[in-house]
């Protein structure tokens, strides 16, 4: 039965189209823009982070960016010959923008690596980064590729893509892929002697990692690296059979949450 | 005392949940979301850009965006020996979101670079970009390590960290760095086939390398990127062979605010 205060309300008919000016909200009103960062520890074996997110109240648009975790480098594994060297590829990139509303639940995770220094001439890709939630099917970004050690000179080589996903593929909007890197000693004289390789980085954010010997015992992977980046590998010059040097791992996946 | 235009206002619980739909407003009401870049001269030796900077009417939420300039690169310094260099590095990203209210004002400092091409063996590391404002405290992004020039070989090693971050230090939601540069020399003489790459900034990306087979002196001729670091100055022989480094990009700040 209709009351005072039912009667006193007004109706969407009453309120005139376009009327309403700034001036007559809120100033909180409508202003609920935010990000929100999920990663992993930036050292050495990163986990990465998984977690649950819950849309803030009046949140009605996402967009997810994610990027996955760097590949692992490779070990000096025992050699009889001389080896070269892939350097670990970088985390591939996805975007999607989903409608979505308050309350809602998410699960984010930031891929992690495979938690060791790898001995062997190939270690571990990157874990995949991937959110599972309303309005989402199947949206994950690839982690980055292994880094490779080998005494086929044969197949010294360019770079070349290793994750041959297309623009709107692992159900984002646009997803890039990233490119193994090159093998090292492309301009070098000898089989053994001055190494150079460069790991790839994550698509989108750009980092640089370098590593080169010219003459070494062994040089293990030392470093972490940036988000995303592929891992540092091991590299020695000689022939010997216990020159097990250990591979770095690779940097943590990365998710980016940008809401309204 | 009420009146009749009091009495004729409309009240909040006057307004049942959710007849007031997007066709109600104001083509412009509520639609404010923009971005704001702040960013030095980018050419050599830049200055950066510092300014004040107000929350317009209307804006309750900003995101911050910040990049340190990059380093300076290395000059060929005076040497008896040859030289092996490694690239300078991309200055660091920061990011904040907070909560402001309109006409609050921040100080925003886009860093430049010291000014002047390096002669020395190492260059400078690149100036620090920041805000200061209501909301913020310590936010900042560190410039990009400088490049170096280096007789001493035992050293010739990977790309590694310049400064050790965590992601929400220096008064941020996540921030992150890159390597500088790795060491040049791989190849099979101490003086010939020197090769490096000054690093870029993180979300940024420019790429830029260096090298040189024989070569008496090439200095860092070419500007840099933004939040890039600086080209050395580099040379294959042993005597006078003082070369300029080129310096870093400068820094930057985006604002994203609604």
């Amino acid at each position: 039965m209709a009351s005072y205060s039912s009667y006193k309300q007004i109706t969407t008919n009453e309120i005139v189209d376009g009327s309403l000016l700034d001036e007559n909200f809120d100033i909180d009103t409508k202003k609920n823009f935010g990000v929100k960062w999920v990663f992993g520890s930036p050292s050495p074996c990163t986990a990465g982070c998984c977690c649950l997110w819950t849309v803030p109240n009046y949140v009605r648009r996402l967009t997810f960016e994610i990027w996955g975790a760097g590949g692992n480098g490779h070990g000096a594994c025992s050699c009889r010959r001389c080896h070269h060297w892939q350097g670990a590829g970088g985390g591939s990139y996805n975007t999607k923008t989903v409608g979505t509303s308050p309350g809602c639940q998410y699960t984010v995770c930031a891929g992690g690596v495979y938690r060791c220094y790898s001995r062997n001439c190939t270690a571990c890709n990157g874990c995949t980064s991937y959110v599972n939630g309303y309005n989402l099917s199947g949206f994950c970004a690839c982690g980055g590729d292994t880094g490779r050690a080998n005494t086929d000179w044969n197949t010294h080589c360019f770079s070349y893509n290793w994750n041959c996903n297309s623009a709107g593929a692992a159900g984002g909007d646009f997803y890039q892929r990233t490119m193994t890197p090159g093998w090292s000693s492309a301009s070098a004289y000898c089989h053994c002697h001055n190494q150079e390789v460069f790991p790839g980085s994550a698509a989108v954010i750009g980092t640089t990692v370098g590593q080169g010997v010219r003459q070494c015992w062994i040089r293990c992977g030392c470093w972490s690296v940036p988000y995303g980046h592929g891992g540092q590998g091991a590299m020695t010059v000689f022939c010997g059979s216990s020159c097990c040097g250990q591979g770095g791992t690779g940097g943590s996946g990365l998710v980016k949450i940008t809401y309204m | 005392m009420a009146n009749y235009n009091s009495y004729r206002q409309v009240k909040g619980d006057q307004i049942p949940d959710g007849v007031v739909s997007d066709d109600k407003l104001d083509i412009t009401a509520r639609h404010c979301f923009c971005t704001k870049w702040i960013y030095g001269c980018a050419c050599r030796c830049s200055a950066g850009c510092c300014c004040q900077w107000t929350a317009p009417t209307g804006v309750r939420r900003v995101f911050w965006e910040i990049w340190g300039a990059g380093g300076n690169g290395s000059g060929a310094c005076s040497c008896n020996r040859c030289h092996h260099y490694a690239g300078a590095g991309g200055g660091y990203y920061n990011s904040k979101m907070i909560t402001t209210t309109p006409g609050c004002a921040y100080t925003v400092c886009a860093a430049g670079v010291y000014r002047c091409l390096p002669r020395a063996c190492t260059g400078c590391p690149g100036c620090t970009s920041y805000v200061n404002g209501y909301n913020l405290s310590g936010f900042c992004a560190l410039g990009g390590w400088r490049g170096q020039a280096e007789t001493n070989w035992s050293i010739m090693c990977f790309s590694d960290w310049s400064c050790c971050k965590a992601p929400v230090s220096w008064g941020g939601d996540f921030g992150m760095g890159n390597h500088r540069g790795q060491w040049s020399g791989p190849w099979n003489c101490h003086c010939h086939y020197m090769h490096t790459r000054p690093t870029s900034a993180p979300f940024i990306g420019a790429e830029a390398e260096q090298k040189i087979h024989v070569c008496w002196i090439r200095c860092g001729c070419w500007i840099s990127p933004y939040g890039s670091g600086g080209q050395n100055a580099m040379t294959s022989y042993c005597g006078r062979c003082c070369g300029q480094g080129g310096t870093g990009g400068p820094g930057l700040v985006k604002i994203t605010y609604m």
